[in-house]
This record gives C-alpha cells, sequence and structure tokens, in this order.
C-alpha cells in the first residue's frame, strides 16, 4: 500500500506541475481556433443584468411562409428528426418534436386574420418551472426557460402545466443530433431561444435571422433590460401584449397587431 | 361486541396458487409492457405532444387515490371509534398500501426515464406538487405500515388511536396533493380551479369503499366466512353517501364553469360535444358508476343481495375508471383557449384548429401496463391474507353486533 | 494460525494485482484509438490516469455549470471530448464514438458500465449549420479537427457521418 501511496503522490505533483504549463497550452489552440470575429463562447457564468426577450409584429408575419420553423429545425437539429419504423405518419406528426409552429387565427367577430409564429414564451413566473418536480425544467438568469436534460425523468407534467402548449416531449431514439444541440429520447424540450447562439456570442437567434433574411423583419430579438437595445426601443414605441395575459406571468415574448 | 378472531385467509392451497398465478401473469404483462415502452420510446404508445398523460396515468391516479380512500374504513374504526368498523381496519391498512405500491409502479413505469428514479427521489423542487406527492405517498406507506402494527400487535393497540388520526390526515393531504396536481394547473381550464382538491377526496372515499368492500366480500365467500347484514348494509349505504358525495362535486364543479362566459364551452365539451368524453362521462361516470349503483344500493330487493351489491361496488370502480378519463384525459383533448373569441384556422401543432380536440387512442401497452399496476395490488393483497392474520374469522350479526340484533 | 496464513498469502496477492494494474497503467497502455486527434497527442486536458479515474466527476460537474450558467468556453466540454477522440474510416467518415471497439467502449465494456451520455450528446462532431453566423468553438474545433485528419466533412449540413 505504501509503494501504491507513494505513486499516487508522485502523480499529483506531477499533475500540479504540469497544470500551469497545460493551462497555457491549451489556450494556445483555442486561439488558433477561433478565427471568426465577434464569437466569443461564453466564459464567464450568465447574469440577470440581461433579460433576453422578442417582439413578433404579426402584421408583418406572412402568410403562409414557415421560414422561422425551417431555420429552428436547422439550427436545433429538429429536422433530422426521423420518424419510428412501422409507425403511421399521421402519429409520428402529432408526437415529433415541435419548438416554433406558426398559427393563423381569426377573430370572430370582424374575421380579421392573423399570422404569428407561438413558441416557448419565457415567462418570468413559468408554470412549467413551478410544477417540475426535479427542478429539471429551470429558468436561467437571463430569463430563458430550460430543461436540465441530465435532471429530467420524462413526466410530462410541464407540459401539461405550460399555458402555451410549448414543450415536446421526444418519443423516439434519437439516431441524429446536433453537437451544440444534444437532444434524447425521454426528456422534455421546447424553444431555447437559441441558448447554444448566446452561449457562442452570437447577436441573435434562428428564427429571427430567418425572418429578416425572407424580408419580413417581423421577428425582433433582444434584451429587454437594455432600454437602448432595438427591441426594447420597438417595445416602447408601440402597444404590445402578451399571449394569455391574464395569466399575469410576463412572458418574454411579446406580440403586436394580435 | 365480541372479540374479534383474526385468521389467514384459508382457501384451498389449489385456488390460491391458481390465483397468484393468474396475478403475477397479469403483473409480469404489464411489466413487459412497460420495458417495451422503456425500450422502444413513447412513440409506441398513444401518447402524444397534445396529450401527453394517457391511460396508464389514469389507472395510477385512480389506485393512488382509492388507495387513500380504502383507508378510511379503518379512520371510521379508529379515530371516530364506530365499533362495528372495527374488525375491518386491518384488511383496510392492507389494501390501502396494496393500492398505492400499484399506482405508484404504474405512474414511475410510465416516465420517459424511469432509470431516473433515484433523480426522482433524491432532487427536489419544493415548488412542485408533484415532488410534494412523492413524499406524500412513500410516506403514506410508512404511515399506513405503523398503523397496521398499532392494530395487529398486542402492545400497539393503545397507540391505535393517535396512528390512526395520524393516518388519516395524512390521506387527506395526500388526495388533496393529488387533485391539486390539476387543480393548480392555470393552462387548461378543465383544471385550474380549487374544487378538483375536495372532489379527489370524495372520490377517494367511494372507490376506495367500493375497492374494500370487492376484496371483503370475495375474501369471505371463497374462504366460507359470513359477512352479516349489520356490516353488510351499513357499509353499502356508506357507498351511497360517498357516490353522493362525489356527484355534488360534479355538480358544483359544472354549475361554476358554465356560469364563466370563459369556460361555456369546456363545461358544454364535456357536456354536449365532446364525442368519447361527452359518452364516457354520462354513460361511464354518471350513469353507471354513480346513478346505477344508487339505484341498486336503495332498491328495496336488490339492496339486500350481496350479489347486486357487488355488482354495484364493480360499477362504482368502473365508473371511477372512466371519472379519471374523462378528468385527465378530456382535459388534455379539450383545445387550449389561446386567443380567447378568435378561431384558429391552421398550426404547426395541433393547437386545436376549429375548436377540434386533440385526437388520442389508447395503446394495448399503456392498458396492460395499467392492469399490471391491479394486478400487482391485488398481488400483494392476496399474500397479505394469506400470510399474517388480516382477516376476522367472522363478521356476522352476532359476532359485530348483539346489540343490534337484540334491537332487531 | 491457518487463517493468518490463508489471509496474508490472499492479501499479497491482491497487492500484487493491484500493483501489476497500476504498472500497466504507467506502462501506457493507451486506450485513444489511432486515427483520432487524441493520438497525436501527448495526454488529454489531464494526465491521463487522472482522467480514467476522474472523467466522470469532470463531466458531472461541468454540465451543470454549462446548462446552468451557459459557461461552454472550457477544456471539460463534451463536445471537445468528442471531437478529439473520435476517429476516421479510411474515407476519412467519422465513427460514432460510443461504437464497438471505439475510444469510450475500450473501458467501459471492461468495467462493465453503462453510460447513455450519447442517447443525447452527438456521437460525432456535427457542425452547427451554416444559414448566417458561423459556428464557436464547437465548430472550431471541428474545423480543426477536419484540418488534422483530412476529412472531407461539409460544415453544411449534418446529412452523413452520423448514423452508428
Amino acid at each position: 500500500m505504501k509503494e501504491t501511496s507513494e505513486r499516487i503522490d508522485q502523480q499529483r505533483r506531477a499533475f500540479i506541475a504540469t497544470a500551469a504549463g497545460g493551462a497555457a497550452a491549451t489556450v494556445v489552440p483555442g486561439v488558433l481556433l477561433y478565427t471568426v470575429a465577434g464569437a466569443e463562447p461564453r466564459s464567464e457564468p450568465v447574469t440577470s443584468a440581461v433579460r433576453w426577450g422578442m417582439l413578433i409584429d404579426t402584421a408583418k408575419c406572412a402568410d403562409g411562409c414557415s421560414a422561422c420553423v425551417t431555420a429552428c429545425d436547422e439550427e436545433n437539429g429538429l429536422n433530422l428528426q426521423q420518424k419510428p419504423e412501422g409507425e403511421s405518419e399521421e402519429k409520428w406528426e402529432r408526437q415529433k418534436s415541435v419548438w416554433i409552429r406558426k398559427v393563423r387565427v381569426r377573430d370572430n367577430l370582424s374575421g380579421h386574420i392573423s399570422n404569428l409564429p407561438l413558441m416557448c414564451q419565457h415567462c418570468e413566473h413559468p408554470p412549467c418551472v413551478d410544477v417540475c418536480p426535479t427542478g429539471a425544467s429551470f429558468k436561467r438568469a437571463d430569463g430563458i426557460v430550460l430543461v436540465d436534460r441530465h435532471t429530467c425523468i420524462g413526466c410530462r407534467y410541464c407540459m401539461l402545466a405550460c399555458p402555451y402548449k410549448a414543450r415536446s416531449f421526444i418519443h423516439e431514439r434519437v439516431e441524429s443530433k446536433l453537437s451544440r444541440v444534444p437532444r434524447g429520447k425521454g426528456c422534455v424540450e421546447s424553444c431555447t431561444l437559441c441558448v447554444q447562439r448566446r452561449d457562442d456570442g452570437e447577436a441573435s437567434t434562428a428564427c429571427a435571422d430567418a425572418c429578416a433574411r425572407e424580408g419580413h423583419k417581423a421577428i425582433v430579438f433582444g434584451d429587454i433590460k437594455d432600454s437602448e437595445s432595438p427591441l426594447s426601443r420597438r417595445l416602447a414605441s408601440m402597444a404590445t401584449r402578451q399571449i394569455r395575459e391574464d395569466l399575469a406571468l410576463n412572458t418574454g415574448v411579446r406580440y403586436s397587431n394580435v | 361486541m365480541k372479540r374479534i378472531v383474526y385468521r389467514e385467509w384459508s382457501v384451498a392451497p389449489h385456488r390460491y396458487w391458481a390465483l397468484l398465478g393468474i396475478l403475477a401473469a397479469v403483473a409480469g404483462v404489464g411489466g413487459l409492457a412497460a420495458l417495451y415502452m422503456e425500450h422502444e420510446g413513447h412513440w409506441v404508445t398513444g401518447m402524444t405532444n397534445q396529450v401527453m398523460w394517457g391511460v396508464p396515468h389514469v389507472f395510477a391516479v385512480f389506485l393512488i387515490v382509492a388507495a387513500s380512500g380504502a383507508l378510511n374504513v379503518a379512520s371510521i374504526g379508529s379515530v371516530f371509534g364506530k365499533i362495528i368498523y372495527k374488525p375491518l381496519g386491518r384488511l383496510s391498512g392492507l389494501v390501502a398500501a396494496a393500492l398505492l405500491v400499484g399506482g405508484l409502479l404504474v405512474l414511475v413505469l410510465d416516465l420517459g426515464r424511469p432509470e431516473r428514479l433515484i433523480v426522482a427521489m433524491t432532487t427536489y423542487n419544493f415548488r412542485s406538487i408533484f415532488a410534494w406527492n412523492i413524499f406524500l405517498y412513500t410516506g403514506f406507506l410508512a404511515v399506513v405500515l405503523a398503523y397496521l402494527w398499532t392494530m395487529m400487535e398486542h402492545k400497539g393497540n393503545p397507540y391505535t388511536k393517535h396512528a390512526g388520526f395520524f393516518a388519516m390526515v395524512w390521506r387527506l393531504t395526500l388526495t388533496t396533493g393529488t387533485g391539486s396536481i390539476f387543480g393548480f394547473l392555470v393552462a387548461r381550464q378543465a383544471y385550474d380551479t380549487a374544487v378538483l382538491a375536495p372532489m379527489f377526496i370524495a372520490m377517494s372515499f367511494s372507490y376506495g369503499l367500493a375497492i374494500f368492500m370487492l376484496v371483503l366480500m370475495f375474501t369471505f365467500d371463497q374462504d366460507g366466512r359470513p359477512i352479516g347484514q349489520a356490516v353488510l348494509y351499513r357499509l353499502k349505504n356508506l357507498l351511497a353517501i360517498f357516490i353522493g358525495g362525489v356527484l355534488f362535486f360534479v355538480l358544483v364543479y359544472f354549475i361554476t364553469k358554465l356560469y364563466m362566459a370563459k369556460n361555456t364551452g369546456l363545461a358544454l365539451f364535456y357536456l354536449l360535444d365532446g364525442g368519447i368524453y361527452t359518452a364516457v362521462f354520462w354513460v361511464g361516470w354518471i350513469l353507471a358508476g354513480s346513478l346505477v349503483p344508487l339505484g341498486i344500493i336503495f332498491h328495496p330487493v336488490r339492496g339486500k343481495d350481496p350479489r347486486w351489491i357487488a355488482a354495484a361496488c364493480g360499477l362504482v370502480i368502473l365508473g371511477g375508471l372512466a371519472s379519471m378519463y374523462v378528468i385527465i384525459i378530456g382535459g388534455e383533448a379539450f383545445p387550449m383557449q389561446l386567443f380567447p373569441d378568435q378561431t384558429i384556422l391552421a398550426s404547426g401543432f395541433f393547437d386545436g384548429v376549429g375548436g377540434a380536440p386533440a385526437h388520442y387512442a389508447p395503446s394495448l401497452w399503456e392498458v396492460l401496463l395499467g392492469l399490471g399496476g391491479v394486478a400487482v395490488a391485488m398481488l400483494i393483497t392476496a399474500v397479505g391474507l394469506r400470510v399474517l392474520q388480516f382477516l376476522p374469522e367472522s363478521l356476522d350479526d352476532q359476532t359485530v353486533d348483539p346489540d343490534a340484533l337484540a334491537k332487531a | 494460525m491457518a487463517n493468518a496464513v490463508i489471509r496474508g498469502s490472499l492479501l499479497s496477492v491482491g497487492l500484487a494485482g493491484a500493483l501489476c494494474a497500476l504498472a500497466a497503467q504507467a506502462a501506457g497502455d493507451s486506450h485513444v484509438v489511432p486515427g483520432s486527434r487524441a493520438a497525436t497527442l501527448e495526454h488529454c486536458v489531464a494526465p491521463t490516469p487522472f482522467m480514467r479515474r476522474n472523467h466522470m466527476e469532470l463531466l458531472l460537474h461541468q454540465r451543470d455549470i454549462t446548462v446552468h450558467t451557459g459557461v461552454v468556453s472550457t477544456k471539460y466540454s463534451i463536445v471537445d471530448c468528442v471531437a478529439c477522440h473520435v476517429s476516421y474510416t479510411g474515407e476519412h467518415k467519422p465513427i460514432p464514438i460510443n461504437g464497438e471497439g471505439q475510444f469510450c467502449d475500450t473501458c467501459h465494456e471492461d468495467a462493465a458500465v453503462q453510460m447513455d451520455c450519447f442517447e443525447c450528446h452527438a456521437t460525432v462532431p456535427v457542425p452547427a449549420p451554416k444559414n448566417g453566423v458561423a459556428g464557436g468553438p464547437h465548430g472550431g474545433l471541428v474545423r480543426d479537427a477536419v484540418a488534422l485528419s483530412g476529412s472531407v466533412l461539409h460544415p453544411e449540413g449534418p446529412e452523413e457521418g452520423n448514423r452508428p
């Protein structure tokens, strides 16, 4: 035993001695790798100094367009979903994950038609966070409501509790997934406001970018707490509301013209 | 009351083993179904992203609610001091514990990641009523075991009243918690109401007693033990009161929902145009599950016939399952009112286009899992009855209440 | 007396075995798969014996930090583990890291420890889609791994290379 502990001690000394060199060694290749300007992966924990949100101007949302949905699918690996062998198409449509969807509504009185994308509203008081038995559904300091898939037991209570029916349960084995967006069978997921982009220093979400690329610019993403941000200025300049505002959830996603 | 003698259930061995074999087979098939669902993923079930809690939860919540109510008989004896119920206390505790284990098993095996049960038992978010329920359910087992000990161990008899009171408070909290799983949710119009908690308590009394009575009558009948009219009629009248209690809460629920403009759609969905949910509500819950049993119980002739009483109990149980189906699945299927006074014309995620409810068709695997849970509960009961002295030797009128007989 | 002799001999055998195992480790029977970027490096983000014993602790600790605080710039990122330790076929296609005979399997099979990381995490580096802004550290590491191994993995669409 004495020899064994001596060996461990040697290893510890060696580790500490090389840690400094190792730290330098690991930093250098990182510096070489990052050639894209402005793409800063997060190294400090998020704080509540920022609150991410969105404004969706439904007047600008085009009927029949689903660029935001396609972009979200690509960004988060949802387009890699495969119907399990032997399942009917119809049932697969009802079981596959959807993080953002287009909805068309008509006012019963006036007949006016609105189009809008609907996703997790990233409430300030999320019912899904309240009901999760393990705390897997949580709100990050910067306001993004997420599911910690390491802790999620797949009970689907949060899906029951969400007032926007925003969450999806992964019903099948996931064979293909992206490195930045891990997802697997048995857990619950929903829109993450492209958290992998947030933590890589990218400016916006996939849906907002896609909508801008299509020329509609119906989705504006930004920091609600920064009064100078384009989002905040837009919110201040027009009448906007939350969907199901009577629930007083203080959502991060706001809508206008609906 | 004469001194009550308790004896193990002594049906003929071959019949006992046959019963165990059948129950074990059903439980085993349920287990295999759960394994299949876990291995393949929930795509093999009928549950979807719109109806995410299905038949397994119908069975699980039913069994858990019934478990709490099955202990009622023991409470009436220990806490309220009704002597005629005291011989039934031990069986009541056994059935309560067995039902809870069965219900919990179904709930846990339906999780998306059942292998993370350890996580569920060690990581808690105490804002969640579900997390509290985990404590309430497992604690209930411990409380019932302690309560049973006080009843069955001579040294423990002085503490029966205290244990009984504690168990009663615990189970009322448990049932409130179970009702609040739904009652706390603002998202769905069918839930979002405080009346669900007392409604679930009323349902627990009704379903728990019905199951208890069936178990009692079956085990006594098989073993040739007599149940006198004093006990039987007392129990059946009590069941009638509990059925009435549930009907009262259903009435209050609907009157209130109908009164509010925003909830009229939901109330009419259940009462008129909800398709299968309307059918199951009226035929399963109200008619077969409540009115017909009441009719039987109060019938001058049929209400005195043990076979008809057993039939009434069976109908109440079926009505209980129907009630859970209507509440849980109906509540999920009803389209969420995201835009009141607007009609959804199209949606990429089944948001109730044109007011259509979500589609749900139970799969075989879910039903097998649910039945497996029932079988586990019955298995535990059967083993307990055989091994320990839960059943009184006789419940005939002379044993139970000589005074009543003298009066009669 | 006999007991003491038996116990003594068992103890010595056990000790000898333990020492042999340690010696084998120190002698460097590598589990790194040839063809991976890791094969070209001296050791992992920490010395090999440390990583062998403690990689799970590092991952468990780091995953909570990443998920709850968003810190992704870390040497303990599982994405970087995969990118470095994944090996490639002759046609420069990445082989899923949890495949038979691949990096994870070589130890986990013997140790009979089942891991479920890759039920959710990608088993090969799958770059972010190119629809606007280029990817960050994970994208970067993929490009570097790609360059080193001469793969023709396209950074655009994750159509191939991820099926076991």
